[in-house]
C-alpha cells in the first residue's frame, strides 16, 4: 500500500490515512467478538515490538556474541534478564507519554525545558544514531560476505532497502514490513538449541551470580557496552514518535504495555541465546577474548557445519536492516519535531522531504564510513555502545521529569512504584560509569 | 486503500488526538539542582571517556 498522493486536493493527507486507522481500530473496540479482539490487538501492537528488536541490532548481537565468547554463560544471563526488565520500565513509560501528549520526544523537551537542553538531545540523538548506524552497516556488510557479496554490494543494497521501505510505504505498511523483517531476529534461537548447551550452566547462572576473573577495568566496559545495548536514548526518541505516528490514545496504552512486554521477552530470549551460542561453542578458547565477529562465525561454522554459518551470518543481517530502519525513522522523527517540520512517514517524499532527508543522509554517511578500508570498526562498535549508556542517564532524567508533570499527563503520571523504579536505573547506570571513570582515573583500583 | 468488509460503524471522532499544549517551565529549586548536577554529570563522564580511550581501554 502506498501513500496517498492526491496532487492539489486540499485533503491533509496524512490526517485522512490516521483518520481511517483509528476509525479501523474504534470498529474493533467496539465489536465484542475474540475475532475482533485478535485483530485489534494485532493492529494496535507494534512500536513495542519493533524497538526492543531492533535493540538486538548487529552491534548488539556483535556484543552479545563477544561477551559469550570471552565470559561464558555465567555471568550475564541473569543481567541479560534484568536488562530486559528495565528496558520494559523505560519504554512503558515512553507510550503513556506518547498516548497522552501526542507529541514526540524531542518535541516535548525541546517545548519543555528550552533549546538549551532540546539542542543537547538532539545533537546526542543525531550523533549517536549516526555511530550507531556505522555498526548496522558492519553487520550487513559482514553478514553478507559469508554469501560471497562484496561490502559495496551490501551496504549500497542495505541503504535502498531503507530508501524504499521509508519514502514510498505509509506508517502502518512500513511498521507491518518492519515487524516481518524483526521476526528474522529469531534465528539466534535454532542455533542455540542447536549447540547443545549444557542447561545445567545456564541454570547455575542463576544460583551463583559470580564475575568470571573479578572486576576489572575491561570487564566494567563489557557491562557497560551489555547495558548500551539493552537500554539506548534512541529507543525513548523512535518509541515515543511511532506511537504518535500510529495515532495511538490513551484508550490504547494497555496494548500498548502489553506490545512493549512482547517485544521485551523477545529482546531478552534472542540475546540469551546469543550468549548461550557463543558461550558453549568460544568460550575457553585461546584467545577467545578477542575474538572480532568473523572469527566468531567461523567457530560457529566448525561446529554447526555451513547451515549453522549462514543462519548466524543471516541473522546479523536481519538485526542490521532492521536497526537501520528504526534508526532513520528516529533520526527523522526527531528533527521533523524539533524543527516543527511536517513528520510522518505518512506523507509522500514530495511534500515532507525535510523529513526524510536527515535519517537517509545520516544512513547514507554511514554506510560510506563502513567502506572506507581499515576504519577502527570494532573500536566504533564498543564506543557506540558506551557513548549511548553515559548519556542515557540524561534522557531518563527528563522522560521521569515528563512522567511526573501532572500539568502534562494528568492521571497518567509516574505510580510510587514506576518512579521508585526508574530512579533506581538512573541510580545503576550512574554508578556503573562511575565505576568506568573511577577505573580511568584510577587503573590500579581494580 | 483498505477495502472495508462486513458492516460499517458510525464512530464519534477521536477526541484526543490534539497535540496537549507545551508551555516551557523554569526549572525552581530541586529540578534546577538537578538540572546542574546533569551538565556536571555529563562534562565528568565525557572527560573521563575521552581518558580512556586514549590510553585504549577497550
Amino acid at each position: 500500500m502506498t501513500k496517498i498522493r492526491s496532487g492539489s486536493a486540499p485533503v491533509n493527507d496524512e490526517v485522512l490515512l490516521r483518520a481511517q486507522d483509528r476509525a479501523y481500530v474504534e470498529t474493533l473496540r467496539r465489536s465484542s467478538g475474540w475475532l475482533q479482539r485478535v485483530l485489534l490487538a494485532m493492529t494496535l501492537v507494534g512500536p513495542g515490538i519493533l524497538v526492543m528488536i531492533a535493540d538486538n541490532d548487529a552491534g548488539g548481537v556483535i556484543t552479545y556474541a563477544q561477551t559469550g565468547a570471552t565470559y561464558g554463560i555465567g555471568f550475564f544471563i541473569p543481567a541479560i534478564l534484568l536488562g530486559g526488565l528495565i528496558a520494559y520500565v523505560v519504554q512503558e513509560m515512553t507510550v503513556r507519554l506518547g498516548a497522552v501528549t501526542h507529541r514526540g520526544h524531542a518535541e516535548m523537551i525541546w517545548g519543555r525545558y528550552g533549546s538549551f537542553w532540546g539542542w543537547f538531545s538532539l545533537g546526542d540523538l543525531v550523533v549517536a544514531n549516526m555511530l550507531t548506524l556505522v555498526t548496522e552497516f558492519i553487520g550487513i556488510t559482514v553478514g553478507m560476505s559469508i554469501f560471497g557479496v562484496p561490502p559495496f554490494a551490501s551496504a549500497v543494497g542495505g541503504l535502498v532497502a531503507d530508501t524504499v521501505i521509508l519514502l514510498f510505504l505509509r506508517y502502518r505498511t512500513w511498521e507491518r514490513v518492519s515487524i516481518w523483517i524483526a521476526g528474522g531476529n529469531l534465528v539466534f534461537v535454532p542455533l542455540a538449541l542447536m549447540a547443545h548447551p549444557h542447561w545445567g550452566v545456564v541454570a547455575a547462572a542463576f544460583r551463583h551470580w559470580t564475575v568470571p576473573g573479578g572486576v576489572t577495568a575491561a570487564f566494567l566496559f563489557v557491562v557497560l557496552a551489555n547495558f548500551g545495548t539493552t537500554i539506548a536514548p534512541w529507543m525513548l526518541f523512535f518509541q515515543q514518535s511511532s506511537v504518535v505516528d500510529k495515532g495511538l490514545t490513551v484508550a490504547d496504552v494497555r496494548h500498548g504495555q502489553w506490545d512493549t512486554a512482547i517485544g521485551s521477552a523477545a529482546m531478552v530470549v534472542v540475546a540469551i541465546a546469543i550468549v548461550v551460542l557463543t558461550g558453549t561453542f568460544a568460550f575457553g578458547r585461546p584467545g577467545a577474548g578477542t575474538y572480532d565477529i568473523q572469527q566468531i562465525i567461523l567457530v560457529v561454522g566448525q561446529h554447526l557445519g555451513r547451515s549453522g554459518e549462514d543462519l548466524f551470518a543471516l541473522g546479523l543481517v536481519e538485526s542490521g536492516v532492521l536497526a537501520t530502519i528504526a534508526l532513520t525513522a528516529s533520526t527523522s522523527w526527531a528533527m521533523g519535531e524539533a524543527f516543527r517540520w511536517p513528520k510522518s512517514i505518512n506523507m509522500p517524499a514530495s511534500r515532507a522531504w525535510q523529513f526524510y532527508l536527515p535519517g537517509l543522509v545520516s544512513a547514507a554517511v554511514a554506510a560510506g564510513i563502513v567502506l572506507i578500508p581499515h576504519a577502527p570498526l570494532g573500536f566504533l562498535n564498543l564506543t557506540v555502545q558506551v557513548v549511548a549508556s553515559i548519556f542515557m542517564p540524561a534522557a531518563m532524567l527528563f522522560l521521569l521529569l515528563l512522567l511526573n508533570d501532572r500539568e502534562i499527563m494528568g492521571e497518567h503520571v509516574n505510580r510510587r512504584w514506576q518512579n521508585v523504579s526508574a530512579w533506581a536505573i538512573v541510580g545503576l547506570l550512574v554508578v556503573l560509569n562511575g565505576l568506568y571513570g573511577a577505573s580511568v582515573a584510577l587503573p590500579k583500583l581494580f | 486503500m483498505r477495502q472495508k468488509h462486513g458492516t460499517l460503524h458510525i464512530v464519534e471522532p477521536v477526541d484526543l488526538e490534539a497535540p496537549v499544549p507545551l508551555t516551557r517551565i523554569a526549572p525552581k529549586g530541586p529540578i534546577r539542582l538537578v538540572f546542574w548536577g546533569l551538565r556536571a554529570y555529563i562534562l565528568v563522564m565525557l572527560a573521563l571517556v575521552a581518558i580512556g580511550f586514549a590510553r585504549g581501554l577497550h
